[in-house]
């Protein structure tokens, strides 16, 4: 994030008239772990560092590690919960929310995150992901099925315009869940969620594709036959990559072999530990079936009554 | 999708209990200088909110030129200092709303937002489908026909009802106050599904009540409304309903004429109006979706499997919707009826191995 001028000034102002330099760096320590104010700036522990210099050396070294936006997260929330039991006062926080918002972020109070203001800078990351980290997501996997034989079937003018008003459908439908979709390949892609009920956002993502794809299949359709797809949702830890490929690890192998192995078209499945998330309305619409490694996985499709 | 407001200081303003309160719409920041360009995407934006705080009154009318060139952009004035000292010089702008020091400093109602969206229809219904949180439905295609309906004549229409199952029983597990805001977020869930697909919410009392889709309409959505009504009931339950189970509800769908009035519906004498509510309530069975055969042929030729001969009513054919299985089932947690069971493959048997 670029610091303008302005928000330096707001923000060494706000720090050095609002806290002593400990507890500076102890919200500091939130957020980079050890941090060590003193032994960074090269500035003698032995003596009192002034406050003006040692929020305008936070400001700096934060911003240049790229972790000023999770500091003034920080700052927001000991504003609202306090601070080891003691209430903390930052008089112009507004201020430098109001600065970090001008940068394009949007603080979202639900979450207690920044996250990227307006439609058109949607990325992968929801603006507030490091890439590299490992964070606890919920992922859903979707495939087209019979996708080979249906790109044989078909000329691929019919078979691009289907395709992109399914995708079009998917990737609605998971941003309005507060997901991403962080890749295409080809006939599949993968989607992740992050904030949260994370995994119950994801299963309600995956049933309302169940529904919208059996619409879209009945009445909205552009090639003779129904595009079928399959879904899987698994969670877990992964490692954040703005590449979907360079993102490898357990979760998403996992994910995908659910999909891929044990779910049939049209159907939906979660993992063991998506459904114990699910509560007692949605958990009755899923059926237990055999997973992986004599595992018990839980599976979703729209059915209809026979008369 | 969420709303948008464009301003220069959008952090203090979003504080705002208007904004940040119980029940605040979700609301993405954009600075004001990104509002020309951004001007012709806004059109599917529920609402755009303008703080024009520290505007100069040339500065004003410049940004109420600017935004009003745009007719289908849906703008809300924000003036949290209340400089603007001709408010209806704001609403002859094309503005849906204005909002003072006094509105911004309490949680939006239900009320209010009902009346703005009432104030929407009344100026011409601008794609009301904006209020989907994805965009339009490949399913749903445009022209919704309501430019062609006139006040205070007769009109043909299908009508779409709608009714809570087992309403005594509901007021007996229920506190009143309870109930009735229960109710509110039910009769919220019916009136968006209705408007994204071209139609109406008429009249509404406490379980339920009634749609209209005109007819005009180049093709009359009401019977897939009543199917995505069917279809998403479950996230209903899930997100909305403020009631511990699941709600079951009736539907009936007929065509029929009537004169249609915006406001003092309860005066309205016509035939198709009480044929619909007799359909929905002595006919139609909880939980179920039932259509007369003339509502039936508006469908397009593929789901007709999907509907089921029932018998006649008021010499018209009546046929079932099919339930899916999300729905098949359902009542509300506590209520005396047992489960139905009437024909619906058991989850059990479905259950497929792996493949």
């Amino acid at each position: 994030m670029r610091v303008s001028s302005r928000l330096a000034s707001v923000f060494v102002n706000a720090l050095s008239q609002a806290m002593p330099v400990e507890l500076m760096q102890s919200i500091a320590r939130t957020v980079i772990p050890n941090y060590d104010i003193y032994e960074r700036s090269g500035f003698p522990s032995s003596i009192h560092m002034p406050r003006v210099d040692a929020a305008r050396y936070i400001l700096k070294e934060f911003a240049r590690e790229g972790y000023l936006v999770k500091l003034v997260e920080a700052l927001i929330h000991v504003t609202s919960d306090g601070y080891m039991g003691n209430p903390v006062r930052i008089p112009q926080l507004p201020r430098i929310i109001a600065e970090v918002e001008e940068q394009g972020y949007r603080y979202s109070r639900e979450e207690g995150v920044f996250v990227e203001a307006g439609a058109s800078g949607r990325t992968m990351g929801w603006g507030t992901l490091r890439e590299g980290r490992t964070y606890e997501f919920a992922l859903l996997r979707m495939d087209i099925a019979g996708n080979s034989e249906m790109v044989r079937r078909y000329a691929r003018e019919e078979i691009a315009g289907a395709y992109t008003a399914i995708r079009e459908l998917i990737t609605a439908k998971v941003e309005k869940r507060r997901g991403r979709v962080w890749g295409w390949e080809g006939d599949g892609c993968l989607a992740a969620f992050y904030f949260q009920d994370k995994t119950i956002q994801a299963t309600l993502c995956g049933m309302e594709l169940v529904h919208e794809l059996f619409v879209y299949n009945l009445l909205a359709r552009s090639l003779p036959e129904p595009v079928m797809v399959r879904l899987s949702v698994h969670a877990g830890p992964c490692r954040f990559e703005k590449s979907v490929k360079a993102s490898s690890g357990d979760t998403i192998r996992r994910v995908e072999l659910l999909e891929s192995r044990f779910t049939p078209p049209g159907c939906l499945t979660v993992s063991p530990g998506v459904f114990t998330d699910l509560g007692s309305k949605l958990s009755p619409l899923f059926v237990p079936v055999p997973g992986p490694e004599s595992a018990t996985i839980y599976r979703y499709a729209l059915e209809w009554e026979s008369q | 999708m969420s709303a948008v407001l464009f301003s220069d200081s959008p952090g203090k303003l979003l504080r705002l209990p208007y904004f940040s309160g119980k029940g605040a719409e979700e609301v993405q920041a954009r600075a004001m200088k990104e509002l020309k360009k951004a001007l012709p995407s806004l059109e599917m934006v529920p609402q755009v909110y303008l703080d024009v705080q520290g505007c100069s009154a040339s500065e004003r009318r410049r940004l109420l030129s600017l935004v009003s060139s745009n007719p289908r952009v849906r703008f809300c004035i924000v003036d949290p200092s209340s400089a603007v000292d001709d408010v209806a010089a704001v609403f002859h702008a094309g503005a849906v709303d204005y909002l003072d020091k006094g509105l911004l400093s309490a949680p939006p109602g239900v009320k209010r937002r009902t009346a703005v969206l009432a104030y929407i229809k009344r100026l011409g219904g601008v794609g009301e489908e904006a209020a989907d949180q994805g965009p339009a439905d490949a399913s749903v295609p445009p022209g919704d026909g309501w430019s062609e309906i006139e006040p205070n004549r007769e009109h043909t229409f299908a009508f779409l009802f709608i009714e809570a199952d087992d309403a005594e029983g509901l007021k007996l597990r229920h506190e009143p106050q309870n109930l009735a805001a229960a109710m509110g977020t039910f009769r919220d869930y019916v009136e968006r599904i209705v408007a994204q697909h071209g139609g109406r919410l008429w009249m509404w009392s406490n379980f339920g009540g009634l749609a209209l889709f005109p007819l005009h309409a180049r093709a009359p959505q009401a019977p897939l409304c009543g199917l995505r009504i069917l279809l998403s009931s479950i996230f209903y339950d899930f997100e909305e309903s403020l009631l511990p189970g699941r709600l079951s509800f009736r539907m009936a769908l007929s065509v029929g004429s009537t004169v249609y009035n915006e406001r003092e519906t309860g005066k309205i004498i016509s035939d198709s109006v009480n044929s619909i509510f007799h359909l929905g309530r002595r006919f139609a069975q909880p939980s179920q979706f039932v259509l007369t055969a003339d509502a039936v042929e508006l469908l397009p030729s593929p789901p007709k499997p999907f509907f089921r001969p029932v018998g006649t009513y008021e010499g018209k054919r009546v046929y079932r919707m099919l339930r899916p299985s999300s729905v098949a089932g359902v009542r509300e947690q506590g209520t005396a009826d047992p489960p139905r069971e009437d024909g619906h493959r058991s989850a059990a048997r479905r259950a497929a191995g792996p493949r």
